[in-house]
């Protein structure tokens, strides 16, 4: 691919971000943001209807709403990782499409400039679905898989074995779904 | 003067009212101790009394129901049949009934019930004792007999807060927890889902060119 | 000593027999209302009773519902009524119940034995037992209705996952 130097070395920036599991300090942020507050939802359950005393229990609580978050967290950035692709397959042609109806009128701007446009928005949209979906389907299994764990599975045992149990299995099982293969 | 089973019910009152009205020992009763008012051949009225709790959980400050049946196995009518509970004392508290009551004349063969509800107090483990039964066999006889009912034994009274954990709706912890996950699932969804209608129409618009 | 039997069981008799004039004073009626720890529901009224101007004492009294004779209890003139029901059976409602004497109690019994009518039966007094109704428990728990939406969530997460994977 020959070209600009400034374009060559965008593509390939754009093309390891494409391949690469790492994301922005911004993705980090929502991921965590949002592990956080998924997280701390099942606090308010094993409060009241499980009647743990909020006071005695915050430790418990504080320390599994952490692991929680952090193996929520892995969830999210693994299944983001995965469907960001496919995603962006099925979004190809729309995407292009839009973009050209867009840049249709600006004559200025060369056709390598609207490529790498077009190649910055498919990105940029594969990317934002991916990581709302991410974040959709893991928080529904997250908060499904408490209610079950906890009011059916573990309801014989003592509130506190059970919130421990069930909130880091439900994270655990996420985090391990999220790495295997669709 | 001898007792038919199934006489005149009147006649049977009137006589009953004079006798009390009457001084004693003028019928043919027998001596205190021994069980000879009933005509020879005739076995004497005696009581059988089932205490029954018919709960299937005893908890503080719900209502505990005692169902008291009383059976007369003998051949002779049961007479003035006092029925007095004491085994209910300050931790409890009744709400319907009467712990003593006068269930008058039991007829051979038959069966009587009484119903109490009361409430217990306190919670822990309480012992359920029997309730007294005094009665007197026939018209004529002045003697008084006794009997106890059956011990519906040691329960378990549940502190409310335990029975309210177990079994009560939680309607407004659980409507609170709907609210708390709404955001968590619409607002994703409702990102994703808005992006992906908009180039789904951009690609259906196409294919209608 | 007979003959004052005599004149003693005449006079009780009439009066009895003329005691027409019965008003229930006092009536004080329990049902439980909250059934979720019970087997049965129980149903208890107790009342006092003045018959021509004199509260009645000590006289053994039957009350008669729907058919079935009931033994009253008394206790200083403070008489009760009262049965238990399964829960299922459970009527809610009101129920008369006819106080009737042992005169009154021969009367029904030899109706019904002749299969012939007992609503003619003129009781001393006539009552209403009203239940209000049981609470027993809710028709569905609040958790099997979170595990329903649940799993309409999940249903609706995975299907979507696997249209975009497809």
């Amino acid at each position: 691919m020959s070209g600009k130097g400034k374009q060559f070395t965008r593509e390939e920036e754009l093309l390891l971000q494409d391949f690469s599991r790492n994301v922005s300090t911004k993705s980090n942020a929502l991921f965590y943001g949002n592990a956080f507050i998924v997280s701390a939802i099942p606090i308010w359950l094993f409060w009241r209807i499980h009647l743990m005393d909020i006071v005695t229990s915050s430790p418990v609580f504080l320390l599994v709403t952490c692991l929680s978050t952090w193996l929520m967290a892995f969830a999210y950035r693994n299944t983001k990782f995965s469907l960001k692709h496919k995603v962006a397959v099925k979004r190809e042609e729309a995407v292009t499409l839009e973009m050209n109806k867009r840049l249709a009128d600006d004559k200025k701007m060369s056709k390598k400039e609207k490529d790498e446009r077009i190649l910055w928005k498919k990105n940029e949209v594969a990317d934002y679905e991916a990581t709302t979906f991410s974040i959709f389907y893991n928080n529904a299994l997250f908060l499904a898989l408490i209610i079950f764990a906890s009011f059916y599975i573990l309801r014989s045992f003592s509130p506190a074995v059970n919130y421990v149990l069930s909130v880091s299995a439900a994270g655990g099982l996420l985090a391990l779904l999220s790495t295997g293969t669709q | 003067m001898s007792w038919t089973a199934g006489g005149n019910c009147v006649t049977a009152v009137l006589v009953a009212l004079a006798m009390l009205m009457m001084v004693n020992g003028d019928s043919s009763g027998g001596t205190p101790g021994t069980l000879n008012s009933a005509p020879a051949g005739e076995e004497p009225a005696r009581l059988l009394i089932s205490k029954q709790l018919l709960n299937k959980y005893v908890v503080e400050n719900m209502d505990v129901v005692i169902k008291y049946s009383v059976f007369n196995v003998g051949s002779v009518t049961a007479t003035n049949v006092l029925l007095k509970d004491t085994s209910f004392g300050p931790d409890f508290k009744v709400v319907g009934g009467q712990t003593e009551v006068n269930l008058g004349r039991i007829p051979p063969t038959a069966n009587v019930t009484h119903t109490l509800v009361v409430k217990p107090l306190k919670f822990g483990y309480y012992n359920f004792t029997a309730a007294q039964v005094s009665y007197a066999s026939g018209d004529e006889s002045n003697e008084v007999l006794q009997g106890f009912s059956s011990e519906p034994g040691e329960g378990y009274i549940a502190p409310f807060r335990e029975f309210d954990k177990r079994f009560s709706p939680h309607l407004l912890d659980w409507a609170a927890f709907a609210i708390m996950s709404l955001p968590p699932l619409f607002i994703p969804f409702m990102l994703w889902h808005s992006s992906k209608s908009k180039y789904e129409a951009v690609l259906s618009a196409k294919k209608l060119k | 000593m007979k003959g004052f039997l005599v004149v003693f069981a005449v006079l009780t008799a009439s009066s009895v027999a003329l005691a027409s004039n019965c008003q229930v004073s006092n009536q004080r009626t329990y049902t439980t209302q909250d059934a979720s720890v019970l087997t049965s529901i129980a149903y208890i009224t107790e009342f006092e009773l003045t018959c021509d101007g004199k509260k009645v004492v000590g006289t053994q009294l039957y009350a008669e519902s729907q058919g079935s004779i009931l033994q009253v209890g008394e206790n200083n003139g403070n008489y009760q009524v009262s049965w238990v029901e399964d829960l299922a059976l459970a009527t809610k409602g009101d129920h008369p119940l006819r106080i009737v004497d042992d005169e009154g109690v021969s009367v029904v019994r030899k109706a019904q034995k002749t299969g012939a009518s007992i609503d003619g039966v003129k009781p001393l007094a006539s009552l209403i037992l009203n239940h209000p109704g049981a609470y027993t428990g809710p028709w569905l728990s609040s958790e099997h209705l979170a595990a329903i939406m649940g799993v309409v969530v999940v249903y609706v997460a995975v299907t979507s996952k696997s249209k975009l994977l497809a």
